[in-house]
């Protein structure tokens, strides 16, 4: 062949070489960007058909096809292409509540490994870890240097360099964003070690809401499994006994593979507001999901139910005086009964944060004067349950509230806060982290 | 046909004989190895070391590979003079490319198998329920086939070029490949224009090497399609490997010994 013909056909295959890349690169992008649900093998047409129906909400084009599951057994698998816009998105609102469909096996949301945002990298100390980071990049032994840097991390922490903690743990998320105790973990340190620290009750929360914003932050990376999930609810019911926050991520958890017990949790959260109806709701829910096994739920409903639910109906009525009668006949009767069965008396917890909550919708419900002296009854029932257990954290917050809203801050012991901190906190600082001048050093004693 | 055939025969066996490459397939093995008994630093997460580790091992052995075959089988036949004899046989320019492409290629499938059997044994080893799916082969394939690029960008930069500069060119474009999402973000978010057009550029120009990583994919249990990697991904590396080899040749036919 001429020579000149051969250099013009070499020239054309670079040039088409060139054009074909774009698509081949194109479908490569969707094949990665593809949520996939693959069901069990005896899912029903109705179950893949549910599936179906939550993407096409979403926007999606869901098709099904066959798909082999983890175990190699034939089945079906809806697969929904993500547009375009959404392909460096995390893909966690697509999946979300997926597993709540009967019959799915697994959700996969797609085998893109989604951009770390440049703007993360800049946060890093680059001392520190940054070059590490981008090392580990490049080289590709991302998961190596996540560990090695994580067992720095260990190290610092239990050396006393907690504060080094959170750009290491970052850097380790970043490196192995699927290394779901990286998260867990960095969250327990600040919300529970670090802020027990603290040195002053606002920079307990500040570090509380650090350790739950980084949990947050894994969420997108680790959406299939509960433990994150759990984690922050944990923090919000354990912690902060945010019980209304704690029973939202303990719903989210339950929504993906997870043990027994997150049912009772969102029950015990609702428990303890109290919302009595939700809580009963949720043992059924656990004992129908659990049966007889599940002796903790049984219990639970048949205490609930003679102490404090003909309360909570006269409640939900708007019938406050009923309610409180009530709730305090229902109480002492099973006080006597434990009584008379040689048992220990119940926790009043529930039954303190009961009268709160009744004093707090009567004066809600009341105007003019009135109002303030019914809010002063629902401080004082607050309070009274604060006093009867310090840990307390839900009434103590109430407090708190109550009294910065009518302005009854002087009724609040020196010190009082709702973080977990002992109210002599301020008693062991030096004085300038009191904020008080540092005192003259003593002269030199003659010789 | 018959003339590829016969130096790629040629490069293979001269490829074998040369012991930097048992170094590398040595140093391949001590990777796998080393990630088996470094698992242990990862409590409860073993068996995703043993994945992460070992796979990026294999990534950068075939990547010492394509850089010490492709950057030095042309220069070095240049310079002893060797390419004559052969050109001065009935071998057209670009049957020697190809030849010498596949005969190095055919090397890289032999210590890539090699090390493949200790992987899939190491993966079988730690993964809790000892099953070896099907997407652990498609990533070692996915990984011979990023080779296979990695390789021809070799080939295409000595045809040109010296050794030690195809080398560090090669890495760089190892480098740029790898990070390709990076480099894209670079050019959509920098402030300078020159800096925004020189990394769309490079995003565009230099293969996406994450095409081909099924890390994350084995990490999370995500299954893998065999018709993925027939389809796109090996379609991708064709028209990589012809578009190089194309440029290599008629870089190759103007260059005068």
């Amino acid at each position: 062949m001429n020579s000149s013909v051969t250099k013009r056909l070499a020239w054309v295959l670079v040039v088409a070489a060139v054009a074909l890349q774009f698509p081949l690169q194109e479908s490569i992008d969707r094949y990665r960007n593809t949520i996939r649900v693959i069901m069990y093998p005896d899912a029903r047409d109705t179950d893949i058909a549910q599936a179906q129906a939550r993407f096409t909400e979403l926007g999606l084009q869901p098709k099904v096809v066959s798909a082999r599951g983890a175990d190699g057994r034939p089945t079906k698998a809806v697969l929904a292409p993500l547009p375009r816009a959404e392909w460096s998105a995390t893909h966690e609102k697509y999946i979300r509540g997926l597993h709540s469909v009967p019959r799915v096996n697994q959700v996969v949301a797609g085998i893109n490994e989604q951009g770390i945002p440049l703007d993360q990298v800049q946060q890093l100390n680059i001392q520190d870890v940054g070059i590490i980071v981008m090392a580990a990049l490049i080289g590709g032994f991302r998961k190596s240097a996540a560990n090695v840097l994580w067992l720095q991390n260990e190290e610092n922490w239990h050396s006393g360099k907690g504060y080094r903690t959170i750009p290491l743990a970052r850097a380790v998320t970043m490196l192995d964003p699927n290394f779901v105790d990286a998260w867990v973990l960095t969250c327990w340190h600040l919300a529970y070690n670090m802020s027990v620290e603290a040195k002053s009750p606002d920079e307990a929360a500040s570090l509380i809401a650090q350790g739950l914003k980084f949990a947050e932050e894994g969420i997108p990376w680790n959406s299939t499994t509960y433990e994150i999930y759990q984690e922050i609810g944990w923090t919000y019911y354990d912690k902060l006994q945010n019980y209304e926050r704690a029973a939202e991520y303990m719903k989210q958890a339950i929504e993906h593979r997870h043990p027994t017990y997150l049912e009772r949790m969102i029950a015990h959260s609702y428990e303890r507001l109290p919302e009595i109806d939700k809580a009963l709701k949720w043992y059924h829910v656990s004992q129908q999901k659990y049966g007889e096994a599940d002796q903790t739920a049984r219990g639970a409903i048949e205490t609930i139910t003679e102490r404090y639910l003909n309360a909570w109906q006269l409640f939900r009525r708007g019938d406050y005086d009923g309610a409180e009668r009530q709730l305090e006949s229902d109480w002492t009767a099973a006080c006597e009964r434990c009584s008379r069965a040689g048992r220990t008396l119940p926790s009043s917890t529930i039954y303190l944060h009961f009268r709160a909550r009744i004093a707090e919708a009567r004066a809600s419900a009341a105007k003019g004067g009135e109002r303030a002296k019914l809010y002063e009854q629902a401080f004082s029932a607050w309070m009274a349950a604060a006093k009867e257990n310090p840990s307390d954290r839900l009434a103590r917050r109430r407090v708190l509230t109550l009294a910065d809203n009518f302005g009854w801050k002087d009724r609040v012991p020196k010190g009082y806060n709702d973080v977990g901190l002992p109210e002599n906190w301020a008693k062991d600082l030096a004085p300038e982290q009191r904020g008080r001048s540092k005192p003259a050093p003593a002269p030199a004693k003659k010789s | 046909m018959q003339a590829v055939l016969a130096i790629a025969k040629a490069t293979y066996r001269e490829s074998i004989r040369q012991r930097v490459l048992l170094v590398v397939l040595l140093l391949g093995l001590l990777l796998i190895g080393v990630s088996v008994a470094f698992s242990y630093l990862s409590t409860g997460e073993e068996f995703r070391f043993v994945v992460d580790f070992g796979l990026t091992g294999f990534i950068l052995i075939g990547l010492g590979l394509a850089v010490i075959l492709g950057g030095f089988m042309i220069p070095t036949e240049i310079d002893r003079r060797i390419v004559f004899t052969v050109l001065t046989k009935p071998v057209s320019r670009a049957q020697y490319l190809w030849g010498k492409l596949l005969g190095a290629a055919l090397t890289i499938l032999v210590v890539d198998v090699l090390m493949g059997v200790a992987f899939v044994a190491a993966y079988y080893w730690k993964q809790p329920q000892h099953n070896v799916p099907l997407a652990l082969y498609l990533a070692l394939v996915a990984v011979f086939l990023q080779t296979l690029i990695l390789l021809a960008t070799a080939v295409f930069l000595s045809t040109i070029s010296s050794s030690a500069f195809t080398v560090i060119a090669t890495g760089f474009v190892y480098i740029v490949g790898s990070v390709n999402k990076y480099v894209t973000q670079l050019s959509q978010r920098g402030d300078s224009v020159l800096l925004k057009t020189v990394f769309g550029v490079l995003a565009k120009v230099i293969p996406n090497f994450q095409n081909f990583d099924l890390r994350q994919a084995l990490l999370t249990s995500t299954p893998v399609d065999l018709g993925h990697l027939a389809g796109p991904v090996l379609g991708y590396t064709v028209v990589y490997v012809a578009m190089l080899m194309a440029l290599a040749w008629l870089l190759f036919n103007e260059r005068e010994f």
